[in-house]
């Protein structure tokens, strides 16, 4: 078998197979798994240099149930993690929207921030860190370029001046006056040793405050993050990172099939025009720093009644033109804003076969007995009962294969075609 | 107790529960009798339209010539044709049934014709209930100066056209799925195989940050 070695650790490997056991998505290790996706991975690494570049990106990630969306945001996510990004997601749902009359668009803005994750804090909740490391950064930078050290008279009045050159370049920007001024109240408490002044900080930043009168008493600012405004909070978090030492925002956004199954039209339009929004945005280089990339069915994507597409604006920027919704030549556009999955083909699955048998091997210390006519039997057997109207996704397969591999390597004097053939 | 709410005095609400009991001994056939036993949860009388404005009891309105509204809850979906059918034998007056079942909705009307003669009926397939699929039985302002029968024949074609549409996007879908199928085929070839290997190298590769 030609694959390269991986050179996986026992701890990924077991994080891998279990995951994919439990028919979700691994945290880590996703590169080792990915196949059959080389000319979307290499899209969406060219989002991400632009985005390094102080671009801004949004993708669509179109697919069937089951055909990996979830599974290629998550690579692309710790794969910018790695990079030195500030990584966040949110899967929609009936109570996270983009827009709602009952607060879904904060509430989606909430779960962003509070699953902000960074390098060294991959588990979310990264928010406190990184303004802190913002801090000790600009802090380090007095001590190592002006010698000054901390407790000497001077030292706060110049990283305060460093903080307040940061602060006030925000103000420009859509709200960003209020925003820098909260940043800048973080650092005063930082600075006074005041505790309560950096929470209050903190859920102001987190989207929390529920009225403007209790953030004009808490932090002396005249505005809260609301429905209407969050995103501008997110253009700003992109532009802030950066200042802060990180190299860009990367926000992932699962499920957008949630805004196809709101009931009523009015409700839907809302969403998609915040969606169309969003995007223009990207485009028109109202943003910086910051990619976005959101996963949506085909249907969810092209009902003409219910789906993205039923938003006239937003169909004619993401439909395919003539060349590429032709499919000239059997060639697919990947520069397109909406990369379409489709599901992996038998070749795809025999490489991914092998993979995880390699991987399974390194968890368990052992040689894997599959072989070439295993894999074609367990494949021929898994599209059989797809044929035969099972519903049956690559992560079905998955997940019976990984019990096939745990069975044979469980039970080593059982002849391996016994377990194979049993089903 | 005319409801008068949507503006036509001639609808009474009426929200009277069936004794299914009773109504189900009624079922001829044996054996539908025992699918109506275990599928039917509870049949209730919505409303009633009548010509007749001012009723003000159920005994009186239940002599009034009119369009009664049935809705029935099922444990699980029974052919809306069927449940119509035996609702029709049993009811024998101009009715029109909603069968709901596990959040989709199937819609129903009948409408009698003299003695011998089967009369008219129309049932749509089940279907997910949701704001955009909702068909408005009451044309509240087109209805108003209607006679029953001229309202009902409405609600008839209506039905009919629903039950069009549904029977369209099932074949479609069925379509659909099939074609999902033939795309899950399996055709295997070694050809390509080292191409995917050295492809999915390089994405590792590309995805490791060294």
């Amino acid at each position: 078998m030609g694959c390269m070695d991986s050179g996986i650790s026992r701890a990924t490997a077991a994080t891998v197979l279990n995951s994919l056991k439990g028919g979700v998505v691994p945290r880590t290790g996703l590169e080792y798994i990915t196949v059959g996706r080389k000319n979307e991975i290499q899209a969406l690494l060219q989002d991400v240099s632009i985005i390094e570049q102080g671009g801004a990106a949004v993708r669509f990630i179109e697919g069937k149930y089951g055909s990996g969306k979830t599974f290629l945001m998550h690579a692309l996510r710790n794969h910018v993690m790695e990079k030195n990004f500030v990584v966040t997601d949110v899967e929609l749902s009936v109570d996270k929207r983009l827009v709602g009359n009952k607060g879904q668009g904060l509430a989606t803005y909430k779960e962003l921030i509070t699953n902000m994750a960074t390098h060294a804090c991959p588990d979310n909740g990264a928010l406190q860190l990184i303004l802190d490391k913002w801090i000790s950064a600009l802090e380090n930078e007095v001590v190592q370029f002006e010698g000054l050290v901390p407790g000497h008279e001077v030292f706060d009045v110049r990283v305060s001046q460093k903080i307040y050159k940061i602060t006030s370049s925000m103000e420009e920007r859509v709200n960003g006056f209020d925003f820098g001024k909260v940043l800048a109240s973080y650092y005063k408490g930082h600075r006074t040793g005041d505790v309560e002044l950096q929470k209050k900080a903190l859920r102001w930043l987190r989207g929390e405050y529920k009225t403007r009168t209790e953030a004009k008493t808490d932090l002396g600012v005249n505005l809260i993050i609301s429905d209407e405004n969050w995103y501008d909070f997110v253009k700003l978090f992109a532009d802030f990172v950066v200042k802060a030492g990180y190299t860009g925002l990367y926000v992932c956004m699962d499920e957008l099939a949630t805004l196809y199954e709101i009931p009523s039209r009015v409700g839907r339009e809302y969403n998609y025009n915040k969606l169309l929004s969003i995007y223009n945005d990207a485009l028109q280089g109202k943003a910086s720093h910051l990619g976005i990339i959101i996963s949506v069915t085909k249907e969810a994507m092209e009902d003409s009644v219910r789906g993205v597409f039923s938003f006239g604006p937003l169909k004619s920027r993401l439909e395919d033109t003539d060349f590429a919704g032709k499919g000239a030549a059997g060639l697919r556009d990947m520069a397109s804003p909406v990369i379409k999955l489709s599901m992996l083909n038998p070749g795809e699955m025999y490489v991914l076969l092998e993979k995880l048998a390699g991987m399974h091997g390194t968890l368990y210390g052992y040689s894997p007995k599959l072989e070439h006519d295993d894999y074609i039997y367990f494949l021929k057997q898994q599209y059989n009962k797809a044929a035969e109207g099972e519903e049956t996704t690559a992560r079905d397969m998955i997940r019976n294969y990984i019990t096939l591999l745990n069975l044979i390597q469980q039970n080593q004097e059982v002849p391996k075609e016994k377990i194979l053939y049993a089903n | 107790m005319s409801e008068r709410r949507y503006n036509i005095s001639r609808q009474y609400k009426i929200e009277k529960g069936m004794p299914l009991k009773t109504l189900l001994d009624k079922v001829s056939n044996l054996k539908c009798r025992r699918v109506f036993e275990s599928e039917i949860a509870c049949v209730e009388w919505c409303y009633h339209l009548t010509e007749k404005d001012g009723i003000t009891n159920v005994a009186e309105l239940m002599r009034e010539k009119g369009i009664s509204f049935f809705e029935v809850s099922l444990k699980r979906k029974v052919s809306p044709d069927l449940l119509l059918e035996v609702f029709a034998d049993l009811i024998r007056r101009p009715m029109v049934i909603t069968f709901l079942c596990a959040g989709e909705i199937s819609l129903g009307t009948f409408i009698p014709a003299e003695e011998s003669v089967p009369g008219k009926m129309c049932a749509t397939d089940f279907y997910l209930y949701d704001a955009e699929r909702i068909i408005e039985l009451i044309d509240y302002e087109a209805d108003s100066d209607k006679t029953i029968e001229q309202i009902h024949e409405r609600i008839y074609m209506m039905i009919c056209q629903q039950k069009r549409v549904l029977l369209i996007e099932k074949a479609f879908e069925q379509l659909s799925q099939e074609k999902e199928k033939e795309m899950m085929s399996f055709e295997f070839s070694f050809e390509n195989l080292d191409q995917i290997r050295a492809d999915a190298d390089f994405v590792q590769s590309q995805l490791r940050v060294v």
